[in-house]
């Protein structure tokens, strides 16, 4: 494997003395105010070619791929007087770094307009129910990529604990694996152990300081993202700078928890230039946990408190890049390798019962990654490609024969097995993933696009076990699995009525044909599945003025069983089911956003009614449990999200999602023998919740051009019940308690805009938080986090 | 000391008594948690309460035990709007006026509930083996002795108090193997009969026998005319016949063995190798479980369609009542043809005598959740109570006394 990826090496590297001679300009600096303070989302348009792009979070801006000669540019900011400027570009001077100081107008601004054509407007005015979240605004504070996610309406995380720990992610009702994570335009389960070990790990292998934004796609899913995702994406966008700088942040939090990232590009001659990035954490997750219980001679239970022992978990990721711009053969090309991996201690069972004090999952991953940009490929033909490889070695540790308390003593000892699993694991699985995605983007007259992406992937993977081995006098895992997959959309996009109506359309097909070792109750073997499946939708969007802009949107999605659902987990003592059927869903949407200058809302009405429901089938010991096609569900919600700025230092920003998911399956294709729970609120899901925040930047504190943020964040969850509200004695139901958590923070920016310091402090009241049933969250913790950034 | 069986095409089972309760465990540990560890004071234990009886329901993934008490047995319709929510799969048991579940899931836990004047449930103590995934035997034998076998890798029986509720010791089983499954538990006069599931890997069918004047392993006994003690939390393979000898049901799962019924004659503790009741010949199908009640009323499950055997297809029972005459090993037929095709492996099966006319069994079907009756004078079968809320695992009859 590593030969062949040496091999598309050797060929990458053969084809880059064969770049032409680029004939286009760039323009890029940094917007400012008076005082320099850098205006992040500030307006540039460039009347010549009628681009336009928004400042970033450092006010730094770029515009590219223009022609060589003058440029008029004009820039504009709310609150700010607009400023035009022309900007020289020649043979002679194709790059051209300019800096805008804006002054503060006196006169009220108009409407802030709809009629922008930068990338965040254009994808926030697609038909695409959409949320955009920019990492710039949170790289200064001590959270994580998975944090970031909660923060848009709609969406809810779950943790079962600290750093590293089990996260799942719903979006508008449908949750796990029904959501579909990317990176750039890559499915992060072929870059990620996400099958493996889930989505907290893996997400925490990718630092917030490398995440540009975060778009999150709500119902339908773009024809650009090739996933069979049921309900939703999440498209995680790195950065891609091109002008030099360094950056560096060192953070400590409670847990001794210990943070770094470094990250830096530098420009090459003729449009190159290298970046890399690393990051390092470091956790021992040791936080304070109540009423856990410790069990007598007797062997009756007793309440204590303590500290988690054995949850530390640490990872890292270094990654380095190549990149071109504007050249004749691309208009961005990149060639990037990633190393990451995680160590990660497992502290107790799925509902926080049985403490272990010695087992562990570890992975290790390299990726390389080529992405390939041409717009103009052919006539009003653009080309978009990545190719990546991936190898992941992930392990299973559990060969301690001690049984721990909850205090960490040693209280007895096994004669056989492992911790978690009976014959014990010291597990090694080793997996190459070979992925490549093509989307073409045709555009045969004004305002009408048809796109074709294709994505596919190739898994293949083999494990050892010398301890399951020796328990069973073979070595089981050394079965391959293959899984081949093709997610293939093509779309059609047409704008009309002045522009103020978007139509598009898609329709989708998926393969997927997987192979591997059968797990049964009674047979086992080597097993064969494949399936196939179609899908659509339809989404508008219309602008009915300046400030009101109406969505709506449909899609038939699918998602097809993963490779444990239809093969089993012999680990996990997971039987297969070749007879699974993909899971459906008619996703519906219908949402109006309103956006004045200090002030916007957007409601969002959603339904959802799903099919083939893929859950692990409850049944009573000795029998092996199996995914089973178990439910039908009906998801109607609502979601809301409000932003005010009276002025230009203080926001307030708020979402609430309100959500009812109920059952709605057929009695025999449910496990059970009535209609009983037909109508009924699915358990184990919130139906209310939501976030606020209030933020306030204050200039002049110390020094003149210092400045000092305030911000203040709460997030909110309802409680709700941990099986059927209708089954049992009300008194006696198991519930999740309402949480509402709050964290405050303050971060410094000295004058020179070098420096950032920033102190918060996350569940402020110390409140006993979880998300899944008993398993406990982290406590009061406070967090340190320095910023230096050059450039 | 039995021969562990390596075998992976049928050991994998294994790992499903660990990582189901990885997986499903669930309990109550939190201050939303209903059920206490405390005591509460109880005027008069036993009120009205009579019979207690479990439950599941729930729906996809999200499925929980649920235990009550009840006056009689006498309702037609039974649901689960006074049942406490066990948050696991769990088996009853009882001595005296109090309930026992023994749930699955790590740590192994098992709780005792009294009922309160209300005639509502409410734990009084649990007894939890630490290390353990799950209590997977259970014998009440007094009010003071009670016997318990845990999975997990800890080969051990724990010796408690029902009433107190304490542990009080514990007896070495490891040298009847690693990486078995405990399947049934039988206590007759002095020794300790447990059934131990191997999956098959040793094709023959085996005991532990515990000398319980010494608390101590005495023997692996094995019979090799069949194989695979398979058993489920609910059910019983293990019974005891009025004149002393147990009979032992064995499915043959996993292996070419017949699945069968041995005898352990009375003040014996070998297999009595003059006695075979070959199930597969005589009954024809995989048979699951075994129920004698005296005079001749044996029975057992028998299976249409082992790759169904799991019940795996949702939509599709196979196990029917089946009715055996132990002493001539012959087949008695199903109790009534009409009856309702049950889930018995993957969801509840057990038999439980409360009076001489009455026998009654639970059918979980895809229409149908329902405790029926059997008349042992009569031969007839008849719906008793139909639940409304899920499947029915345990019925258990209370007494006033001991408490």
């Amino acid at each position: 494997m590593i030969m062949g990826i040496t091999k598309e090496h050797i060929i990458l590297l053969l084809l880059f003395p064969l770049t032409g001679f680029c004939q286009q300009g760039k323009i890029f600096g940094s917007v400012t105010d008076s005082s320099n303070t850098p205006l992040a989302g500030a307006h540039i348009y460039n009347k010549n070619t009628s681009q336009s792009t928004i400042s970033d979070n450092e006010g730094m801006f770029e515009l590219k791929n223009l022609p060589l000669q003058p440029q008029k540019l004009q820039i504009s900011y709310t609150g700010f007087s607009s400023k035009k400027v022309t900007v020289l570009l020649s043979i002679e001077i194709q790059t051209n770094k300019i800096r805008i100081s804006l002054t503060e107008s006196t006169e009220m601004l108009k409407e802030v307009i709809l009629n922008s054509n930068s990338e965040a407007m254009r994808i926030k005015e697609s038909p695409q129910m959409v949320s955009l979240i920019k990492a710039s605004d949170f790289q200064h504070r001590s959270i994580a990529t998975k944090d970031l996610l909660g923060v848009a309406s709609g969406v809810q995380i779950r943790e079962s604990g600290g750093i590293g720990n089990t996260t799942e992610i719903s979006i508008q009702g449908l949750t796990g694996k029904q959501v579909k994570l990317f990176l750039d335009g890559i499915p992060l389960e072929f870059l990620f152990p996400i099958q493996e070990f889930g989505i907290g790990p893996s997400l925490a292998m990718l630092p917030l300081q490398t995440i540009k934004q975060i778009e999150v796609y709500k119902g339908t899913v773009p024809v650009h993202l090739g996933s069979d995702a049921l309900g939703g994406s999440i498209h995680i966008i790195s950065k891609s700078e091109q002008f030099d700088f360094i950056e560096g942040t060192q953070g400590f939090s409670s847990f001794n928890t210990w943070q770094t990232t470094v990250n830096g590009r530098k420009l090459l001659k003729n449009n190159w230039s290298i970046g890399v990035n690393g990051f390092y954490t470091d956790t021992d997750n040791n936080y304070a946990i109540s009423d856990v219980q410790v069990i007598n001679e007797s062997g009756n239970p007793e309440n204590i408190n303590t500290h988690k022992f054995h949850d530390a978990f640490n990872s890292y990721s270094v990654q380095a890049s190549i990149d071109t711009n504007d050249k004749k053969w691309t208009d961005h090309s990149s060639l990037k390798f990633v190393s990451a991996g995680f160590d990660d201690e497992i502290q107790h069972n799925f509902e926080m019962r049985q403490p272990y004090g010695e087992a562990t999952n570890s992975a290790s991953s390299f990726s390389a990654i080529l992405d390939y940009r041409k717009k103009e490929l052919f006539k009003n033909l653009n080309l978009e490609t990545q190719w990546s490889y991936n190898f992941l070695t992930s392990k299973f540790k559990d060969t301690s024969l001690n049984i721990y308390d909850w205090t960490g003593n040693i209280i007895g000892q096994r004669i056989s097995g492992g911790e978690i699993t009976t014959s014990g694991n010291d597990l090694t699985y080793k997996a190459n993933t070979y992925s490549g995605r093509l989307l073409l983007e045709y555009a045969p007259k004004e305002n009408t696009q048809v796109y074709l992406n294709s994505t596919s992937s190739f898994f293949y993977r083999t494990g050892e076990d010398p301890i399951a081995t020796s328990f069973y006098q073979q070595d089981f895992f050394q079965t391959p699995t293959e899984v081949l997959k093709h997610v293939m959309g093509l779309g059609f996009s047409q704008k009309a009525l002045d522009s103020k109506l978007h139509i598009n359309s898609s329709i989708k097909w998926y393969y997927y044909e997987a192979n591997g070792p059968n797990i049964g109750n009674i047979d086992t073997g080597f097993l064969e599945t494949k399936d196939a499946a179609l899908g659509a939708g339809q989404s508008f969007s219309y602008k009915l003025s300046n400030s009101w802009l109406l969505k709506a949107s449909y899609e038939y999605a699918t998602r097809l069983p993963d490779r444990t659902e239809s093969l089993g987990d012999f680990r996990f003592g997971i039987t297969s089911n070749l007879n699974l059927n993909p899971e459906r869903s008619h996703n519906s949407n219908l949402e109006i956003n309103f956006i004045k200058k200090k002030w916007n809302f957007s409601i969002n009405g959603f339904f959802r009614s799903v099919s083939n429901i893929i859950i692990l089938q409850p049944v009573p010991p000795p029998v092996l449990p199996s995914y089973e096609n178990l439910l039908k569900a009906r998801i109607l919600g609502s979601e809301g999200s409000f932003s005010y700025t009276p002025f230009p230092a203080f926001t307030i920003r708020s979402s609430l999602t309100y959500q009812q998911s109920t059952d709605r399956s057929e009695k025999d294709k449910a496990g059970v023998s009535s209609n009983r729970y037909f109508g009924e609120q699915l358990p184990n899901r919130p139906t209310l919740f939501g976030n606020g925040e209030i933020n306030s930047k204050h200039k002049n504190i110390l020094h003149k051009e210092d400045s000092l943020s305030f911000w203040w964040r709460t997030n909110y969850v309802k409680t709700f019940f941990r099986y059927w509200e209708i089954d049992g004695r009300e008194e006696d139901k198991l519930k999740i308690p309402t949480q509402w958590l709050h964290q405050i923070g303050m971060s410094y920016t000295d004058q020179s805009k070098h420096y950032t310091f920033s102190l918060e402090t996350h569940n402020l009241f110390d409140t006993e938080a979880y998300d899944n049933f008993g398993v406990q969250k982290p406590g009061r913790s406070l967090h340190l986090k320095i910023r230096t950034y050059f450039n | 000391m039995l021969k562990v069986i390596k075998n992976p095409r049928t050991l994998i089972i294994l790992f499903a008594v660990i990582v189901t309760a990885h997986l499903t465990s669930c309990n109550n540990d939190d201050d939303t948690n209903p059920v206490t560890n405390t005591t509460t004071p109880i005027d008069d234990p036993v009120a009205e309460i009579n019979y207690g009886l479990a439950m599941v329901s729930g729906s996809g993934n999200t499925v929980s035990t649920y235990v009550q008490g009840l006056k009689d047995l006498g309702a037609t319709e039974i649901n689960n709007s006074n049942g406490t929510e066990i948050g696991q799969f769990a088996a009853i048991y009882t001595e005296g006026s109090s309930l026992f579940t023994a749930g699955f899931g790590a740590p192994a836990t098992m709780q005792k509930f009294v009922f309160n004047d209300e005639g509502v449930t409410t734990l009084d103590q649990s007894i939890v083996v630490p290390g353990a995934n799950s209590f997977s035997t259970v014998e009440i034998v007094s009010p003071t002795q009670g016997y318990a076998t845990v999975g997990g890798g800890l080969a051990r029986v724990v010796i408690f108090n029902p009433t107190t509720m304490k542990i009080t010791g514990e007896i070495d089983i490891s040298d009847a193997g690693e990486g078995l499954f405990y399947s049934d538990i039988l206590v007759r006069d002095n020794h300790m009969f447990i059934a131990l599931n191997d999956f098959g890997g040793a094709a023959q069918a085996s005991l532990a026998v515990i000398n319980l004047s010494e608390n101590k392993l005495d023997k692996i006994i094995t019979d090799e005319r069949t194989s695979t003690l398979f058993n489920t939390l609910t059910s019983e393979i293990l019974t005891l016949a009025d004149n002393g000898d147990i009979y032992v049901q064995a499915t043959g799962l996993y292996t070419d063995k017949p699945g069968g019924i041995l005898r352990i004659k009375k003040d014996q503790t070998d297999f009595d190798t003059e006695y075979f009741f070959d199930l597969a010949a005589t009954v024809g199908k995989t048979c699951f479980g075994l129920y004698h009640f005296g005079d001749g009323q044996s029975f057992t499950l028998t299976s249409d369609d082992d790759a169904n055997f799991f019940g795996t297809d949702g939509a599709n029972p196979v196990f029917s009542y089946h009715k055996l005459n132990l002493s001539t090993k012959e087949s008695l037929g199903v109790l009534s043809e009409s009856l309702p095709k049950t889930f018995a492996a993957s969801r509840t099966a057990f038999m439980m005598q409360i009076s001489d006319t009455e026998i009654l069994f639970p059918i979980a079907g895809t229409d149908l959740d329902a405790i029926y009756s059997y008349n042992p004078a009569t031969g007839e079968t008849s719906q008793k109570s139909k639940s409304s809320s899920g499947y029915i695992t345990g019925i258990v009859a209370l007494t006033k006394q001991n408490d």
